[in-house]
Parts: structure tokens; C-alpha cells; sequence
């Protein structure tokens, strides 16, 4: 009687064990079967037909893709790759530094200077700004004819320049504002990751008779790894989902130099009196599949190394 | 703890500081029109992505028999206008017909709209562009209005006959003209006196007479020519002016690519870099905030600009017809236009209520073009009020061009915009971007009409 009296309680205990975790995912399972689940499958399938969004939806087989993907005279083909290689330099000219700049800035607060809470939130205060003010802001400064900068460039003798006009002007101011905005996330993800790292391993190293530079290598960034994967897988996805700066500021011109895939997709699928659904939702695809390769690289490479 | 409170504190100074630096630059106006960099602009300005329900007037809108859902994009200053007109509207009709507006930037009203037809949850009136109503028609999602037109006895001969007509698609008529929005020359009335002109420049030679004037004379530039939007409005504008067309009635073929389309892409590219006239590399709205601060002594844009500039402290300035860059007259212009949305089941009251808040809001015109537009029927035209809006009117003395209506105008003519874009850095000739425009706009369309007949 004694076992069976004590075994109950233990019973209904693991029942209730196992439920409690369920109830505490539940709600995100809802809504990511609601808000993402769903919408990729259904992505997935309007990427097979054409659709208006008005009508039924024909089914186009693999059209849409052979479109992008291999028909080479296709409009679309031109297209799809030009706004791929937009995208393609803004993620390689904007993620050196967004990892970079953060991390430096990262190692100087941490050193506690004086009014490093003030430099805490001078540099992670743009993130809270909407990207419309960002970018309203920087057009602001940077016109051509106008703006603070060109004007100061303009005392020390200096050409005026096109800034939101002209490659490679357009690239630099674009990754310039974005800088800006989003250095602050990053900065806030490694300072934790600091704090994170034993003073004593700084001491031992001393001890050993490393330098501050040899200190930084041999110490913080190894400290850092976790963080720095993800920031840098969590830096390229941002970069590669660019699309408001481009947008508000150079409307993706001049021609199609700054027309990034984001803006392309929403192009096709959203504007103009014929919307195409189907090709949108094939692009989205293909730019999902690329970044899930990216991504498992980054992680593959930076989880290899000791 | 003590940390977080000092953190959030300056963070909330600095935002402070920042949304301060940036309030003044917004009064853009409305930048109206179907194009993307319009679009841009307004969601720029607009408070984000929310919409607003409002029952304009003093009225109890439970007590009234019809409650209609308008939807508009509005939601600039020119929202308070039409709401002045609504209110009178529900007044009048207390305890039978109630307006509820809903307003939204543009981009979300066409995102929405897509999905409330198709759920048949439509609002029972909407303003659309008028180069969107063919689309959307061809689509079946507006109802026709020929007869109820013909019922409620609509004089059609009272609207400006180019505008009245667009609203017609394969011929069955979808919409009714609330405005019309062309472009316009804005001038700076102080820096043309002192290059010693009194009157604005009514052709291409002397707006570059009296630009070279100017440059001599202050420190201003005579005009700005952007690269960006609307540069490609002002290229639709030298079009006309050059006796060229924009696309072929079905919208299939681009006509741009002509002789006169490359002059008139050239004249545009010369006041930069033959007249030297204008600066290069005029950024997205450089243009207009080289004429607010009175450094450039000519301005080509939209009618909707007018509002902005009359808010500009210090900024006196004129209006007048865009000079003609060719032989001929034409301009630019978009157009706001009723119309209902398709509903599975049709209820003619509602129909007729709605016609008759319709026929309310045009006869009352003039209310509207404060808001800073040009009417679209005579009887308001030729009012005495409107005549008194000396901006409006000033610009409302040209001749509006309205593209074709045609689904695919949108996927031929688009293309020039990027083209635009580089005639005017010089990357590419007049010939070369309007070259490739066409065989672009060309593609979109015929896969587009492929498409749609499938």
C-alpha cells in the first residue's frame, strides 16, 4: 500500500511535467503555425502558378522558376540577378563593418571609461528610430546641392558629391545610414558577450606577458565565438533582407543599380495594375533557399574551429 | 537598475532631439500619384502603415438607414478637406445616409483593396487613380456605371472632356472624376526680379533665357532638374510638348522611343549639362528643397506641391502653365476618381446612395480644390471661387494629357523611369535608355496580357 501511495503523487507529477512545457510553447506554436508555417507552404505553392491575387490561380509548373533560374533571355532573368548582385554588394560592403565598428566599440565601453553609460545609449540609440527617419535624416545630410555634408566638403575646397546619385557614392551612403541605424543591436549582443568573459583568463594572460592587442585576440575573440556567430549569421540575413533604404532614398536607381531583391520582389508582386504573385513567391523562394545556405556555411564554419 | 533608468533616459533625450531635428521637413505635400517613388514619399510622410475610421459630421450614425464605407488614401492634410465635405454630406442626409471614411496611404489602400474584393467584404465607394481603374476593371472588381449614371442624370458634358473619357474602360465607364492633378511651374517671384523679368517663361528658349538671367544676376540656380521622381513626369510632359505619344491604345506597344521622344528626354538632359541651368545629380527631393530655400528660381512638379510651399516661410512665389519644351501644349496630369467596388450581391439602394454622396462631393468642387487640385467639372472651373485660388487656377490653364487607358500602360510605360533616371546622370544617351525602356516595357506587357488570357 505504501508504494502505491507513493507512486501516485509521482505519476500525476510526470503527467503534469510533461504538459507544462507544452502549455508554455503552445501559444508560440500557434501563431508560428499561423503566421509563418502557413504562409511559407502557401508561398511554396503560388510559386508553382500565376495568380493576380484577383481570380483563380492558374498552375504554371515550373515556369516561374525556369524564368529567373534558367531561361537566360528572360526579362525576368535580368532582372532577378541584376537586383541579386544589388543585394550581393550591399551584404558584402555592409557586414565587415556592422561587425566590426560594434565589436570595437564593444571592447571600448567594456573598458569602462568614463560616461560609457552615456556612450552606451548614444550609439545603440538610432536602433529605436523607424528606418523612414533614418533614411529622411541622411537624405537630408547628404543631398547634393543642399546638405551639411557636401557643404563642409565644399569649405576644404572640395567637389561636391553625389551621394545618392552615382555609384559608388549611392553604396556608401546606403551602407553609411545603415551603419548608423543598426550598430547599436550588434553592440549590445557583444558588450553581454564581454561580460561573459572571466577576468581571470585577462589575468593569467597578463601574467604570461601578452599585450593588450595580443590580449584582444587570444582572449576576447575566442571568448566572443557565440556571439559572434550570431551576430554574423543574424548581420548577413539583415543585409540580405535589405529594402527600406534603398527604397526611400534612391528609389533603387540610378537605373537599377541600388534595386535590391527585397524591392524587386515587392515590385512584381505588389505594384502596378498586374501584380504577379506566382513570380514574386518563386523569387522569395530562391532568395530563401540561398540564405539557408549562407547560413548553415556561416554556422558550419564557426562551429568547426576550436 | 540605477544603470537601465540613466540609459533610457538619454536614449529618450536623444530620440527626443532627433524627432525634433526632424519635424520640419516633413510637410511634403501630397506626392500623389500611382508611381512608386510617390508611394515612397507618402509613406514617408504618412504616420506609418495605420488606417483611420472616422464619421465625418455631427450625426448619430446608428439612426441612419445606409451606413457607406469610403476608402481613400488621404491621409495627408487634403484628408481634412474631403472630410469638411463629408460632414456637410451626413448633415444634410441625417437618419438616412451615413459616410464612413476609411484612410490609408495609397500603397495599403491598393494592398488592401486586392483582398476585401476578393473576400467580398468591399467598401461600397473607394478613390482610385486613374490609370489603376483599367487594371482593376479588367479584373472585375468595379462595378460599372454607365447606368447609374444615365438614372441619377450625371451631366457629363459638365467635365473636362479628356478626363471624363479615361474613366472609361472597353467601353463601359468605371469612373467618376473627383479632380485633376497635372503638373505645374512654380517660380521664385523675387529672384526673376531680380534678373529683371516680371512674367514666367512660357517656352523651353526662355525658361533658359531667363535661368541664364538669374545665374548671372544671384546666387540661385534657374532650375532644378531632378534625376529621380518625377523626372519621368516632366519627360511624359516634354513628350506631349514634342507631338510624341506615350504607348498604343492597348498598351501593348511603347511610342516613346521615337524621334520626338529622344528630343524631349535630350532638352531635359541639355538644362543640365548644355545650358548648365540646373545642377547635376538632383537627389530624390533635392529639387524641392533647393526652390523652399529660395536657391533655385524654377520648380516643375505636381499641383500638390502648393500647399507645402505656401506653408514656406519667406518663400514668395508664382505659379504658371508648364513651358512648353516642343511645338505644342500638353501636360502631364493624374486624376482621382469614384468608384464602387464589386460586390457579390448588388443592393441598388445602396448604389443610388452612394451616386448621390458622389454627385454631392463633385458639385461641391470647389470645397475640394482648396485642398490643392484642379477640379474636374466646368461649373466648378469656371466658378468665381475657384478663380480666386490663384495657384490652382493659374495651373489649371493647360492642356491635360491623360495616358491611355489600358491595364497594361503601367507595365510598358514603367520602364521609363529607371531610363529616365540615366539619360539624366549621362550614363546612357536619350536613345539608348528610351531604347531599352521600350523592349523592357514591352516584355512586361505581353507577359502580363499572356497572363491574363490564359
Amino acid at each position: 500500500m505504501e508504494s502505491v501511495n507513493e507512486t501516485r503523487p509521482r505519476k500525476s507529477k510526470s503527467w503534469k511535467e510533461k504538459l507544462t512545457p507544452l502549455l508554455f510553447i503552445g501559444p508560440h506554436l500557434f501563431f508560428f503555425l499561423i503566421f509563418l508555417a502557413y504562409p511559407t507552404i502557401y508561398g511554396l505553392v503560388i510559386s508553382f502558378h500565376n495568380w493576380n491575387f484577383f481570380g483563380d490561380m492558374s498552375f504554371a509548373g515550373l515556369e516561374n522558376y525556369a524564368n529567373i533560374l534558367w531561361v537566360t533571355d528572360s526579362l525576368y532573368f535580368e532582372y532577378f540577378w541584376t537586383a541579386f548582385r544589388a543585394t550581393f554588394i550591399f551584404v558584402i560592403l555592409s557586414v565587415p563593418p556592422l561587425i566590426i565598428i560594434p565589436l570595437l566599440i564593444a571592447v571600448a565601453i567594456n573598458a569602462k571609461p568614463p560616461g560609457q553609460n552615456f556612450f552606451r545609449a548614444l550609439f545603440y540609440a538610432p536602433s529605436l528610430l523607424s528606418v523612414v527617419t533614418v533614411v529622411l535624416i541622411w537624405i537630408w545630410l547628404l543631398d547634393t546641392n543642399a546638405g551639411l555634408v557636401n557643404y563642409y566638403i565644399g569649405t576644404l575646397g572640395l567637389d561636391a558629391i553625389p551621394w545618392l546619385t552615382r555609384t559608388p557614392w549611392v553604396w556608401i551612403s546606403l551602407v553609411l545610414m545603415t551603419i548608423w541605424w543598426t550598430i547599436g543591436t550588434n553592440m549590445i549582443l557583444f558588450l553581454a558577450g564581454l561580460g561573459e568573459i572571466s577576468d581571470q583568463l585577462y589575468e593569467a594572460a597578463k601574467i604570461d606577458g601578452a599585450n593588450k592587442i595580443q590580449q584582444f585576440f587570444h582572449v576576447t575573440l575566442p571568448g566572443l565565438k557565440g556571439p559572434m556567430a550570431f551576430v554574423l549569421v543574424m548581420t548577413t540575413l539583415a543585409s540580405f533582407n535589405v529594402m527600406a533604404q534603398p527604397q526611400l532614398a534612391t528609389g533603387g536607381g540610378p537605373g537599377y543599380e541600388t534595386r535590391v531583391l527585397i524591392l524587386y520582389i515587392y515590385e512584381v508582386g505588389f505594384t502596378g495594375g498586374n501584380p504577379r504573385a506566382g513570380l514574386a513567391a518563386a523569387m522569395s523562394v530562391v532568395l530563401g533557399m540561398i540564405l539557408l545556405c549562407i547560413s548553415l556555411v556561416q554556422f558550419k564554419l564557426m562551429s568547426r574551429e576550436k | 537598475m540605477k544603470k537601465l533608468t540613466a540609459l533610457s533616459a538619454v536614449t529618450l533625450g536623444s530620440l527626443l532631439l532627433f524627432t525634433a531635428c526632424q519635424e520640419p521637413e516633413q510637410p511634403e505635400g501630397e506626392g500623389d500619384n500611382s508611381t512608386e517613388a510617390a508611394e515612397n514619399e507618402e509613406a514617408a510622410e504618412g504616420n506609418g502603415e495605420e488606417s483611420t475610421e472616422d464619421t465625418p459630421g455631427d450625426v448619430d450614425v446608428d439612426a441612419a438607414e445606409i451606413v457607406l464605407d469610403f476608402w481613400n488614401g488621404f491621409t495627408g492634410p487634403d484628408g481634412e478637406d474631403i472630410n469638411n465635405i463629408i460632414a456637410d454630406f451626413n448633415e444634410m442626409h441625417e437618419g438616412e445616409i451615413a459616410v464612413r471614411t476609411q484612410t490609408m496611404p495609397w500603397e495599403n489602400f491598393y494592398d488592401q483593396f486586392r483582398t476585401v474584393v476578393a473576400n467580398d467584404e468591399a467598401p461600397d465607394i473607394a478613390i482610385m487613380h486613374l490609370d489603376s481603374i483599367a487594371g482593376y476593371a479588367q479584373n472585375d472588381t468595379l462595378t460599372p456605371l454607365d447606368d447609374l449614371v444615365d438614372d441619377i442624370g450625371f451631366e457629363d458634358d459638365d467635365f473636362i472632356e479628356e478626363v471624363w473619357q479615361a474613366g472609361e474602360f472597353e467601353g463601359s465607364r468605371y469612373g467618376i472624376p473627383l479632380d485633376v492633378h497635372p503638373l505645374g511651374l512654380f517660380y521664385n517671384i523675387d529672384l526673376l526680379e531680380e534678373a529683371g523679368y516680371s512674367e514666367p517663361p512660357e517656352t523651353y528658349d526662355e525658361l533658359v533665357e531667363m535661368s541664364l538671367a538669374v545665374q548671372e544676376e544671384t546666387d540661385a540656380y534657374g532650375i532644378a532638374m531632378p534625376v529621380f521622381w518625377p523626372s519621368n513626369m516632366i519627360f511624359y510632359t516634354s513628350l506631349m510638348s514634342h507631338g510624341g505619344e506615350t504607348v498604343s491604345e492597348d498598351g501593348l506597344t511603347a511610342l516613346y522611343n521615337s524621334p520626338e521622344g529622344e528630343e524631349a528626354l535630350q532638352k531635359m538632359v541639355d538644362l543640365v549639362y548644355e545650358h548648365e541651368v540646373s545642377p547635376a545629380d538632383v537627389q530624390a527631393d533635392g529639387e524641392v528643397t533647393l526652390f523652399r530655400q529660395g536657391n533655385s528660381a524654377f520648380h516643375i512638379n505636381g499641383i500638390w506641391m502648393i500647399a507645402g510651399f505656401e506653408d514656406q516661410e519667406g518663400l514668395n512665389f508664382g505659379s504658371a502653365p508648364v513651358p512648353n519644351f516642343g511645338d505644342e501644349e500638353g501636360v502631364w496630369a493624374g486624376s482621382h476618381n469614384f468608384v464602387l467596388p464589386k460586390q457579390e450581391e448588388e443592393d441598388p439602394e445602396r448604389q443610388e446612395a452612394a451616386m448621390e454622396f458622389i454627385e454631392f462631393v463633385t458639385e461641391n468642387g470647389v470645397d475640394w480644390a482648396k485642398a490643392g487640385q484642379v477640379p474636374a467639372s466646368y461649373s466648378v472651373l469656371e466658378s468665381e471661387e475657384f478663380q480666386e485660388l490663384e495657384h490652382q487656377y493659374n495651373i489649371s490653364q493647360q492642356e491635360f494629357i491623360f495616358p491611355p487607358t489600358s491595364p497594361y500602360y503601367d507595365d510598358t510605360w514603367g520602364p521609363t523611369g529607371p531610363a529616365v533616371d540615366e539619360a539624366m546622370l549621362q550614363q546612357m544617351t536619350p536613345d539608348e535608355a528610351l531604347e531599352r525602356a521600350a523592349r523592357e516595357g514591352e516584355a512586361n506587357a505581353e507577359q502580363a496580357a499572356s497572363e491574363h488570357s490564359d
